[in-house]
């Protein structure tokens, strides 16, 4: 197990490599660069900004700059722009440090994400957890229950989770809770009482998947030959239910999970803008439409690295839940 | 519903009886799928015939009208340009059942395939096609995107070609839904790929491609067809983020999605601009899912063996 | 618990649930539409609760990208921007027009080019400093130095040298050596130094000219000129030198060609001008040299000339001691006091910003001189300002704290002004649907705006190039049921600049004539709208862009018979096919910098940055040159107004309709009024706890 985790972390390696420079190169093949705007810059003042963040130099040489801590032609051409705290050049992600933001030139892409993400965490942690009960326990009773009207009910429930997208859920809930009964406030980001309603607003679809998905493994699962000699053997259905079928049942959750996870916990852009959440979902978007590239590669980098933990954590989960799935 | 089936379907089907013909006659006997499908096709109807009777165009804007409430001219009111929303929902149908059912289809043809063959074969490879699924959901998408329509753009330019931008659509969407597809695909199979039935299959000698497809994928194929089915609202309502960035529907036009989002901004103003095509989508999600379990259930090995 | 429970239970809810679905679905949506109409009965919209205390909260719109002065640009920025600082000037809450801020008083030269502004003695730094002229001294170099990248340095190019600084432009010196009468051996007078040039090219290739070269007239224009004017001042001859002049690239190392200038009503001189080498925009210490000789009225002047690319202490601003500052300017401004009222002039710290470089706009870090200081700024969260103890007006501010809340949704925004949890949502943060709704209520309002909607024409496109056509699409948009739509008190646009510019009147040369328009259309060859082909409207997704760019479609459709299609982009593509001409009709909006036309009509200069239709006007360029050199305001607007006239004859753009600014405020906050630029000076704000009282 150990030498299985040591395997997936140092293939992560490559794979965080990819990702980076597929993402650069991506992004430099769109149009529009980090200063356009409506007004345009003049000439002169454009050159001076790009200069000072080495856009001027060839791609190939901006890609190491941006991986470092190689810098090319130190001097001239190399990035004037400061990193990490402001004090010292922009050393290349390899030294830890993501660079300046482009569009909010006071902070570091570091600085940002270390300011959003604990917020992302608490949000997607709480609608996490919201998500895994709203969404397992019903799922586990229609599975239990079928056909019967909690099987219809839950899953009704669920599927409306799934048909109203959390732009409208958002809204809906605030329409009702905050600007009918006055019971939560709309939006920002203070305490429990503003809490409540992002988490659900966040936690909602995920939970809905969860209900759908737990239902349909677990039904998968409960008709299969151990689970009936289970049964047949005269075990006690509480017995059968967490020995046999909840590991078995759980795998598509589990699979589901593990991406599901790091979305959350990376935030969501609709959910922080409606609420004005300060976490980390927007700059996936925004950073995309600001071609903020530094922030963008930087948020790209610590989701992806998210994922493959989740991901390698998901996979293990598989081997303690289910252990016929073996690690060779 | 499936206690019913059991008892109706004795035995191994035949030579003669495949699979589908075999479950086709299950879904048959499952009334709640078929009335689903009796829904499916009305609104497919709706949305492809209906603008013809409607009276009303769907891009025919009048300012003094503006916006109303539903009233015997326009069943379900109008938007703030005075537009029937009935027919716009119609025509915002023909494209989001389209988008819906095509990039669904085109996700569980690459997921399966994919998954199964990962979760199959298991080890390097496995490893290697699932560390290539964590890079595509790590790259920013919306560059994907921006970058496909300018090329699009570029090719237009240069050879005059007129490339219609749903089929772009398709693959753009497909392009992304099929990753967790295949993640749960491969889950079930690399659990599956160890029982005794598989081991049968391959011990009188069935090729690899015979048991991921005989056996393997009519195995897992509820937790597939679970997704597939959830995939459908989440590509209708993707399409409607597509179309800001350009790809999708070029206003006047108008899809469910776009229909859902505008919508969501006047919700508290003007409810029926989110309510009614709010609904479309709810009743097509609603038969797809019921649908979606019937074709499980009778698509279901484990009813067949009784 | 026995099982009877959870099946009686269960029996109950699927009774239910078979029985009554439909019941249970048209009360959910039941619920839904009642929420949804209800609460609309009262005057104000939503809660009416003023917070404890001086507080203020409002809805800065988004995240501001800078809180640097100097660097800030956008409205976000500059509502936070206008609290932490203050300029030499500050604006008239009512009226904008300026009044003392730092500086106290000043003086103005008779010919409008030179400033003296007297600094207040109480005008304090938030850490206890002094601020002094030499703070702004050092500012407004920085605020133009090209290292800083300022997006807004432009502002200050007025200034003398200051565009030569900015830009990397060389400037040059002369050193009259001798002036004599023709055929005399003995010079008259000699003067050392005499006077200054600079050059005016707008390329920014850093290597600077080799050649230049004086041109006759029009007609013998060289190939691939640049062209600038040279102001020359010349003691001897009682005037300025005034005239334009080509600066051709040729890429030899030197040459010269003699040309005439004619002084404003005096002889004409004869001009030879002779400079060679290579200036590189980041040496500025290199210097080029070359001679100069000019006649005239029978007077030979020979002159030196040295040039080098401008420095910062090049720039005609200067302390005369701590409390004067000195600022000279190449033409009057006419609205110089009201720029030194706008945010990227006002002083920043010096000491701060050696200390800690580019990120000193923190809340440990920063030191501003406005009447607020900033103690929290949480990203995309918040950005808390308290008042500011040393600010020179500090017992007129009645605030203790402004909290800004960086919202972007338009519909949060105004949920969040209805649940009473911000006291202002600004302008044009409403969406167009929530309008009907609150235009009763007593707490929203309107005010004409310094902005115009208007759609670019690519007048390369071959269909387009027609001047008809253009003029055919622009006569038949029905402006007036377009801000009908719109409903926020929008004026239709019937010319390019917005009303509202004192002194200033634009020509109305557009009208809604459908029959002119076909007769036009039909005349360059499309009669009817036939064998019209398609063009297409570019626009970035916004809601309002597309609702806006459907109706064209449909008035365009129905009153010429034409097709148009529509094209969203998402924002940078589109910015990029605009300026690339990538486009057919392009959708804009300009808003005015300054109360002034010249911020919008000097867009369309041949060749301009902001220009992105390929329009290009030799007329209309002079009238904008002669317009930045005229000293008397009335002229100058004519000037502007003939200007336009040729614009809005030609047609590159199709105005739509005059922005407003249209927002809520609760009634318990004072002393915020609305105004033509959408600025509102927060000193003047605050929260009126018996407001009731006063209703």
């Amino acid at each position: 197990m150990v030498r299985f985790m040591i395997r997936r972390l140092l293939a992560a390696i490559p794979v965080l490599w990819i990702i980076v420079t597929a993402t650069f190169f991506l992004m430099r093949l769109a149009p529009g660069g980090p200063f356009d705007k409506e007004r345009r810059v003049s000439p002169e003042v454009e050159a001076n900004l790009r200069t000072k963040y080495c856009l001027d130099c060839p791609l190939w040489q901006q890609y190491l700059t941006y991986l470092g801590p190689l810098n090319l032609n130190p001097g001239q051409g190399g990035v004037k722009a400061f990193g990490g705290d402001g004090s010292r050049p922009w050393s290349g992600i390899l030294t830890g440090d993501f660079g300046p933001s482009f569009k909010y030139a006071n902070r570091s892409v570091g600085s940002i994400i270390a300011e959003g993400f604990p917020v992302s965490i608490h949000l997607g942690g709480m609608a996490l957890l919201f998500a895994i009960i709203m969404g397992m326990v019903p799922g586990l009773v229609a599975a239990l229950r079928q056909n019967t009207a909690w099987d219809y009910g839950s899953m009704s429930a669920a599927m409306l989770g799934v048909s109203i997208p959390n732009f409208v859920l958002g809204p809906l809930l605030v329409l009702v809770f905050s600007l009918t009964l006055y019971w939560l406030p709309p939006a920002r980001w203070d305490g429990p009482r503003y809490w409540i309603l992002p988490t659900i607003t966040l936690g909602a679809i995920y939970a809905a998947y969860i209900a759908r998905l737990t239902r349909g493994g677990m039904l998968e699962v409960v008709r299969q030959d151990f689970v009936r000699t289970a049964r047949a053997k005269g075990l006690p259905e509480s017995l059968i239910l967490w020995r046999h079928t909840l590991r078995g049942g759980l795998l598509p959750v589990i699979s589901f999970l593990g991406p599901a996870t790091a979305r959350l916990l990376t935030g969501s852009i609709v959910v922080e803008k409606i609420f004005l959440v300060p976490g980390l979902g927007r700059y996936f978007i925004d950073g995309a439409i600001n071609r903020d590239y530094t922030l963008v590669l930087g948020v790209v980098l610590f989701y992806s690295s998210m994922l493959i933990m989740l991901n390698l954590v998901v996979d293990i989960l598989y081997g303690f839940l289910d252990p016929r799935v073996t690690y060779d | 519903m499936t206690e019913r089936m059991k008892s109706d379907h004795p035995g191994q089907a035949e030579k003669g009886f495949s699979l589908w013909q075999d479950a086709w006659r299950r879904l048959k006997r499952n009334r709640m799928a078929m009335a689903s499908m009796a829904v499916l096709g009305a609104l497919l109807l709706f949305s492809v015939f209906g603008p013809f009777l409607t009276g009303h165009d769907f891009d025919a804007i009048d300012l003094d009208y503006g916006v109303r409430e539903p009233n015997f001219q326009h069943f379900m009111g109008t938007d703030l340009q005075g537009r029937d929303l009935m027919t716009r929902i119609m025509y915002g149908g023909r494209l989001s059942l389209a988008v819906g059912l095509v990039a669904t289809l085109v996700s569980f043809l690459i997921g399966v395939a994919y998954g199964a063959t990962a979760g199959y074969f298991g080890g390097k490879l496995d490893n290697l096609m699932m560390r290539f699924v964590d890079i595509m959901y790590a790259i920013p998408y919306m560059f994907l995107v921006i970058i496909l329509l300018v090329f699009v753009d570029g090719l237009k330019a240069k050879y005059g070609w007129e490339i219609d931008t749903i089929y772009l659509l398709f693959i753009a969407l497909g392009a992304v839904q099929w990753l967790t597809m295949a993640r749960i695909v491969r889950g079930q199979v690399l659990s599956l790929r160890k029982k005794e039935f598989v081991e049968a299959a391959h011990s009188i000698g069935v090729s690899s491609m015979g048991i991921i497809f005989r056996h393997l994928i009519p195995n897992a194929l509820g937790p597939i067809i679970v997704y597939s089915t959830l995939t459908v609202p989440a590509v209708m309502l993707e399409e409607a983020f597509l179309s800001f960035l350009g790809l999708g529907v070029q206003a006047p036009q108008a899809s469910w999605g776009t229909l859902i989002a505008d919508g969501a901004r006047a919700m508290s103003v003007y409810p029926w601009l989110i309510v009614f095509p709010g609904l479309f989508l709810g009743a097509t999600l609603f038969s797809l899912n019921f649908l979606g379990d019937g074709l499980r259930d009778a698509l279901d090995p484990q009813t067949r063996k009784v | 618990m026995s099982d009877q429970g959870p099946v009686w239970i269960e029996r109950v809810l699927m009774d239910l649930w078979r029985r009554q679905r439909g019941l249970l679905l048209s009360l959910l949506l039941w619920v839904v539409l009642v929420s949804a109409g209800c609460g609309s009965d009262s005057d104000y919209f939503g809660k009416v609760l003023p917070p404890k205390g001086q507080v203020l909260r409002f809805n800065n719109g988004a995240e501001p990208e800078y809180l640097d002065p100097q660097m800030m640009t956008g409205q976000p920025d500059g509502r936070i921007a206008w609290a932490l600082f203050e300029g030499l000037t500050s604006y008239d809450p009512k009226d904008l027009t300026p009044l003392p801020g730092m500086a106290e008083s000043w003086e103005i030269s008779e010919d409008g080019r030179v400033y003296l502004f007297h600094l207040r003695k109480n005008a304090r730094w938030s850490n206890g400093d002094p601020l002094t002229a030499h703070d702004f001294v050092y500012s407004w170099r920085r605020f133009l130095n090209p290292a800083t990248a300022a997006q807004y340095a432009y502002l200050l190019f007025g200034v003398r040298h200051g565009k030569a600084y900015c830009t990397g432009e060389w400037i040059g010196r002369f050193w009259a050596t001798e002036l004599r009468r023709r055929g005399s051996s003995k010079p008259e007078v000699i003067w050392q130094p005499a006077t200054e040039a600079s050059q005016q090219s707008d390329k920014g290739d850093s290597r600077a000219e080799i050649t230049l070269s004086p041109v006759l007239d029009a007609e013998e224009k060289p190939t691939g000129v640049l062209r600038g004017d040279l102001l020359l001042e010349v003691p001897w001859a009682k005037g300025r030198l005034q005239g334009s002049l080509e600066i051709a690239k040729t890429g030899e190392a030197t040459g010269s060609v003699t040309g005439k200038w004619v002084l404003d009503g005096g002889d004409p001189v004869s001009l030879e001008f002779n400079v060679s080498g290579v200036l590189d925009r980041n040496d500025r210490e290199k210097k080029v040299s070359g001679t100069i000789r000019a006649e005239a009225g029978g007077l030979q002047w020979t002159a030196r000339l040295e040039a080098r690319v401008a420095r910062a202490e090049d720039v005609g601003v200067s302390a005369l001691d701590d409390r004067t500052l000195r600022v000279e300017l190449d033409n009057p401004i006419q609205y110089f006091l009201s720029l030194t009222a706008f945010y990227p002039l006002s002083p920043v710290h010096p000491a701060t910003i050696e200390k800690y470089g580019e990120r000193w706009a923190t809340p440990e870090r920063m030191v501003s001189n406005g009447a607020f200081r900033l103690v929290e700024h949480s990203l995309q969260n918040r950005i808390v300002m308290v008042r500011s103890e040393t600010y020179w007006d500090g017992e007129n501010v009645k605030l203790e704290k402004v909290i800004a809340y960086p919202v972007e949704l338009y519909t949060t925004g105004c949920d969040l002004y209805k649940a009473g949890e911000i006291d202002i949502e600004p302008s044009n943060y409403i969406p167009l649907e929530f309008i009907p709704r609150i235009k009763t209520k007593k707490d929203y309002a309107i005010h004409p705006y310094l902005g115009t909607y208007f759609y670019r024409i690519n007048v390369n496109h071959p269909v387009l190039k027609d001047k008809r056509v253009r003029r055919a699409l622009a006569f038949s948009v029905d402006r007036e049921a377009m801000v009908r739509f719109l409903r926020a008190g929008q004026l239709p646009a019937w010319y390019f600049v917005p009303d509202g510019i004192p002194r200033y009147k634009s020509p109305r040369l557009l009208r809604f004539d459908v029959k002119e328009a076909k007769r036009l259309l039909a005349e360059a060859g499309y009669p009817g709208g036939k064998g019209f082909p398609k063009l297409s409207i570019l626009y970035n997704t916004t809601e309002q862009h597309k609702q806006i760019a459907v109706i064209m479609q449909r008035m365009w459709k129905k009153n010429l018979g034409i097709d148009i299609g529509l094209k969203n982009q998402e924002w940078k593509v589109y910015l990029k096919s605009q300026r690339s001409l990538d486009y057919e009709i392009s959708r804009s909006g300009w808003i005015g910098d300054y109360a002034d036309p010249n911020t919008f009509l000097d867009m369309f200069l041949t060749g301009g940055g902001n220009n992105n239709t390929g329009w290009s006007n030799r007329r209309y360029d002079e009238l904008i040159a002669m317009a930045a050199r005229e000293s008397d305001p009335q002229r100058r607007m004519q000037i502007f107004y003939e200007a336009e006239e040729i614009l809005m004859d030609e047609l590159p753009i199709i105005p739509l309709y005059i922005y407003t600014t249209f927002y809520l405020k609760k009634p318990y906050v004072r002393g915020y009024t609305s105004n033509i630029q959408d600025v509102h000076p927060l000193k003047y704000v605050w929260i009126d706890h018996d407001w009731r009282a006063k209703e």
